[in-house]
């Protein structure tokens, strides 16, 4: 019962699979991570009971076992052990020693058998394959709108929607959203789920900006990636995205473009003298001209006045700044467009000669 | 140098009593919080027998019964419109004015210089007596701080009959004055502080204003510097006006009796929440959030013990059932059965002025909202001109028995038509 493997080759899976260990739960063995080894493979797996990760490297084990050890401990024990250190780890009498030099740690142990590991759905409907950069970026584009312990408990994760050959990602929380979508290699039935947003951020964090792949495997209840030496599991949540084509506005007929990082720029400062609770900013178009206008309860104000090239219907909108400084912050493109009908209807950011990526915002009475 | 002044009421709740009940005069009277728990305003006779604020009813039972006290349960709405009157009147006198709490409020008097302040002081005193009935003191100094050491002198030196203007002393005697005061009595310094304070050599008030501010910022808050500076006569605090919209409205009752079932609870909560979205919408904001709290009794010993809360948040409104749905979402993932609830509350947070109110993508649309507002508004109308719970949320339930005891509350004088006092 010995596997020898390098502080360094455990960290990194180690780091990763402590991402989503809950520090407070009621199921001790939740805050434990399960330490498998076989055939040279040491394979470390971790739970919240609604996803799971599981990431594995290579070691010269000589025999085969499996335990569960506190994840937060075996972390700290391995971050401030010195780069390059062998480690040797042996379970004995329900306890696991980790040994290093002239270092040795005795752990605690619970069964490997009580370990609540979700096993995957054996039948998928569906497995779809993308590079691992292009999730990404997908997942980044969209997953500041997500809504957090919302009521409308199918608002906190994110909406993948499978449509012929296209992929639609879609996050709101309510007061503004976020489409993207992307062409698939192949052509699929219409299926539609909701990720979890603890799944959002563990699988931001995880994908790399590489081309390599990741298989992503969909079936009513659960999803499932697969990539790098990753395997991720997560339940999905159980309900009925809002219809999000109803609220992308189409034919909103006061449009300019502007530069994106001179607007982003001139909305900070701006939002420095908006009231600190609402946030509220009044964006103001005349001919040719884009005023941001913000007041405190203070009665401090603040003016930015940006040249656009705008030939619409003067017009005086009220929004949440932080929603703009968000989309703003969160595309790269050098330009982006603004669509507004009136002070009652939304907003629709957009990029220029992109029709994949939309952003809805709310306007706010002010 | 500015003159401000603490006016408040003696014995705020025992003296709203008297007006309408002179036969309590002159005789021990107490009031006790909700479900008669505690003493929450005591008269002169009940302060000399030895009841201290807060004393539980239980406790102190047997005294009363030997010295004759009268208890009497909380009558908030009578409180609270006596204090209405009060304070108008009070406004009369500057249009500077700061109601601070149901008893009590600050006027600037600043450059009102006709008259004396003392003169005015007892005017005040006069005019408040001759409309409300109530009792008044009134404190005068160049700082708020030093206004609530004004108030305290003329309340318990009879010599200054309820006025006292601090302005009007001389250094030497304005010291004096200050050397007599524990530094317990200062605003701000409670009894955490002043037994901290005491430690260090600082006894009177007087101690306090004379020590050295550097040493004590290393120990004490900046506000301690704030009070210092107040009472060398620098003005820190100035006067709130406008009383701030609130942030949280809270509202809750203990059980007349303890409940098990969620019947119960949901019949509360309702009510509980009903109330607090009229309070809502009388400010003229949306909540986006309702917390549900329920819990059994903390001081029975020999019961298990259980406390749970829940914060639900939803999207903006003022809708009373859309909150109570809420809250009743809540309480049934909170609830466990076989405990003995004690109390339920609720608390609407996440406030936010109608004005500044963000629209929502997937939200009802502006019709069903407009339809909504009116219900709402009728609701209220209806509830203001033909009483309270005229017109009610049927979960809020009819027979209410875990309604909460108020053994001996006076009668609504003031605000219902068929309580109003009949005179000969």
């Amino acid at each position: 019962m010995k596997i020898n493997i390098s502080r360094d080759t455990l960290l990194k899976p180690l780091s990763a699979v402590n991402g989503i260990v809950e520090r407070r739960h009621t199921l001790p063995i939740l805050s434990n991570l399960l330490l498998e080894s076989k055939q040279g493979i040491v394979s470390l797996t971790a739970t919240d009971l609604e996803m799971q990760i599981s990431m594995s490297a290579e070691s010269e084990a000589t025999e085969a076992f499996a335990t569960t050890v506190s994840a937060k401990k075996l972390l700290d024990i391995c971050r401030s052990l010195p780069e390059g250190s062998q480690l040797s780890l042996i379970e004995k009498d329900a306890r696991l020693q980790v040994s290093t030099g002239r270092s040795k740690f005795n752990l605690q142990t619970l069964p490997a058998s009580d370990y609540p590991t979700i096993s995957k759905v054996t039948n998928s409907d569906l497995t779809i394959r993308l590079q691992q950069k292009t999730l990404r970026s997908l997942l980044r584009q969209v997953e500041f709108s997500m809504a957090q312990q919302d009521i409308r408990y199918y608002l906190n994760g994110l909406l993948l929607e499978v449509n012929g050959q296209q992929l639609h990602v879609v996050g709101t929380d309510g007061h503004r959203l976020s489409y993207v979508s992307t062409e698939l290699s192949a052509s699929y039935e219409k299926q539609e789920i909701i990720l979890p947003r603890k799944t959002v951020t563990e699988l931001v964090k995880l994908l790399e900006d590489v081309e390599d792949e990741v298989v992503i495997d969909l079936s009513p209840n659960q999803a499932n990636f697969t990539f790098s030496n990753i395997h991720l599991i997560s339940k999905i949540i159980d309900g009925k995205f809002p219809d999000y084509n109803r609220v992308i506005p189409v034919g909103h007929q006061n449009k300019f473009s502007i530069n994106r990082i001179s607007v982003l720029q001139a909305m900070q400062r701006a939002s420095i003298l908006s009231n600190e609770k609402y946030r509220g900013i009044r964006m103001v178009l005349g001919s040719n001209t884009l005023r941001l206008i913000s007041s405190n309860s203070e009665q401090e104000e603040a003016e930015e006045e940006l040249e656009v090239n705008y030939t619409g219907d003067p017009l005086d909108v009220g929004f949440n700044v932080t929603y703009l400084i968000d989309v703003l912050n969160n595309v790269q493109t050098e330009m982006v467009e603004f669509s507004l009908a009136d002070a009652n209807s939304s907003c629709l950011v957009t990029l220029p000669d992109n029709e994949n990526y939309k952003y809805v915002v709310m306007p706010m009475r002010i | 140098m500015h003159s401000i002044a603490l006016i408040d009421v003696n014995n705020f709740f025992v003296s709203c009593e008297r007006v309408f009940n002179p036969s309590l005069q002159h005789k021990p009277v107490v009031v006790l919080s909700n479900n008669d728990g505690c003493a929450i305003a005591r008269s002169n006779e009940v302060k000399a027998l030895g009841v201290g604020m807060g004393a539980p009813w239980f406790k102190f039972k047997g005294l009363a019964a030997k010295h004759g006290i009268v208890a009497l349960s909380s009558n908030f709405a009578l409180y609270a419109d006596m204090s209405n009157r009060v304070m108008s009147i009070l406004s009369t006198f500057s249009p500077q004015q700061e109601v601070y709490s149901i008893d009590e409020c600050f006027l600037d008097m600043t450059g009102f210089t006709r008259r004396s302040l003392t003169e005015q002081g007892r005017q005040m005193r006069q005019h408040i007596k001759q409309c409300t009935g109530l009792p008044v003191c009134v404190g005068f100094a160049a700082t708020k701080t030093l206004a609530k050491l004004a108030n305290h002198i003329a309340k318990k030196k009879p010599q200054f009959d309820g006025v006292c203007d601090f302005n009007a002393f001389t250094n030497h005697q304005q010291d004096e004055w200050l050397g007599s005061l524990a530094v317990g009595e200062v605003w701000g310094i409670g009894r955490q502080l002043a037994p901290r304070l005491q430690k260090i050599g600082i006894n009177t008030v007087l101690d306090l204003k004379r020590a050295d501010s550097a040493t004590l910022n290393a120990n004490f808050s900046v506000v301690m510097e704030q009070i210092i500076r107040e009472l060398n006569g620098t003005m820190c605090i100035e006067l709130e006006q406008i009383a701030a919209p609130r942030k949280q409205i809270i509202s809750s009752r203990s059980f007349g009796i303890a409940v098990t079932d969620i019947g119960s609870l949901q019949e509360s909560l309702t009510l509980y929440v009903s109330r607090a979205a009229e309070k809502l919408r009388k400010q003229k904001s949306y909540a986006g959030a309702v917390q549900v709290y329920i819990r059994t009794s903390p001081h029975k010993e020999r019961e298990a013990y259980y406390a749970n809360s829940m914060t639900v948040p939803l999207q903006a409104t003022d809708d009373t059932r859309q909150l109570v749905k809420a809250a009743l979402w809540g309480l049934e993932r909170i609830y466990k059965p076989g405990y003995r609830y004690q109390k339920a509350g609720v608390m609407l947070s996440e406030i936010v002025a109608v004005k500044n109110a963000q629209s929502d993508l997937f939200g009802r649309p502006d019709a069903v909202a407009t339809r909504n507002s009116k219900l709402m508004a009728v609701m209220d109308s209806v509830n203001q001109y033909m009483g309270k719970r005229s017109l009610i949320l049927a979960s809020q339930g009819f027979s209410q028995p875990w309604r909460m005891k108020q053994g001996s509350k006076s009668p609504n004088y003031t605000t219902r038509w068929d309580e109003v006092l009949v005179v000969g």
